[in-house]
């Protein structure tokens, strides 16, 4: 089945069509998601959101870009929004931390959550607080650039723009990250 | 630590970073994913019932307000008919003041 058959029965609501969709998309959708969020149970969920999301808004789709690149421009936008709930809990239970209100602190962080899994793994915890500090367009070009099954291409498609700003956005990210890395690494005992 | 050190263990960071394997789902992944989905159709069609709720509340509220200021209308214009019904009456039993004078 062709991308135009299955998007054909898609729109008609075909519950088999989804499955494969879901199928095929699935493995790219859970690494894009797991890259950016560096969390695998962090990261299921998001890719769930992002199926649930193809699934409601398949009707509206115009076809103006392929299907896979619509649907990873969709898990993209989620994994941003989720470091951004991320941070903003991590802020809020640091000003309780301050306070020493840790009871309260840890309750508007949603629990324990923030980086739980990760507290065990400092490499990864460097690399997010690194990524962490690149603007949203360097911190895509530079995820999807490090991912198989990317290229500046699709990139540029999902990012809307030009496989050479793709490029340049790369290059400042690496270099970026690459100063952040040692700044974080200095401050290390 | 020194320079290169430094630049050497950004550098190793960076290519864990890009060498990380890609996860597989766990095993209830997907059943769980159909189960969300069908709860979604679900809240669908409640919401659908929801408007459909919501609009002959609508139009029962939009009856009754034509109702009442129809029979708003109705009073007044029956008042206005009333009062010159007097009116004629009165004109007819007031005997003209010119009638008194002599």
């Amino acid at each position: 089945m062709n991308e135009a058959q299955l998007l054909v029965l898609l729109k008609q609501g075909n519950q088999a069509a989804f499955e494969e969709l879901v199928k095929l998309y699935s493995p790219q959708v859970l690494s894009t998601c797991y890259r950016f969020l560096l969390d695998q149970s962090d990261a299921e969920d998001i890719s769930q959101e992002v199926f649930i999301e193809v699934f409601q808004s398949i009707k509206n789709f115009k076809g103006q870009s392929k299907l896979s690149t619509w649907i990873y421009r969709i898990a993209v936008t989620k994994s941003l929004d989720e470091i951004k709930k991320r941070n903003r809990k991590k802020r809020i239970s640091s000003v309780g931390k301050l306070l020493h209100i840790d009871e309260i602190a840890n309750w508007l962080g949603g629990g324990i959550r923030p980086d739980q899994e990760l507290e065990s793994n400092e490499t990864l915890q460097q690399i997010l607080k690194a990524l962490d500090t690149l603007p949203d367009s360097q911190r895509v070009a530079f995820t999807l650039s490090k991912l198989e099954g990317y290229n500046n291409t699709e990139i540029a498609e999902i990012m809307n723009t030009t496989p050479v700003a793709v490029d340049s956005l790369v290059y400042r990210a690496k270099r970026s990250v690459s100063e952040e890395l040692k700044k974080i690494l200095k401050k290390k005992p | 630590m020194k320079s290169t050190e430094l630049n050497f263990k950004a550098e190793e960071l960076l290519n864990t970073f890009e060498t990380i394997p890609n996860p597989s789902p766990s095993a209830d992944w997907t059943n769980s994913l159909m189960q969300k989905i069908a709860n979604t159709k679900q809240h669908k069609n409640t919401g659908i019932t929801a408007s459909k709720v919501s609009l002959v509340a609508a139009l029962f509220i939009l009856l009754n307000i034509g109702f009442f200021v129809r029979t708003l209308n109705s009073n007044s214009t029956s008042d206005t008919t009333k009062s010159n019904e007097f009116q004629t009456i009165s004109n007819e039993l007031l005997i003209p003041s010119t009638a008194t004078t002599n």
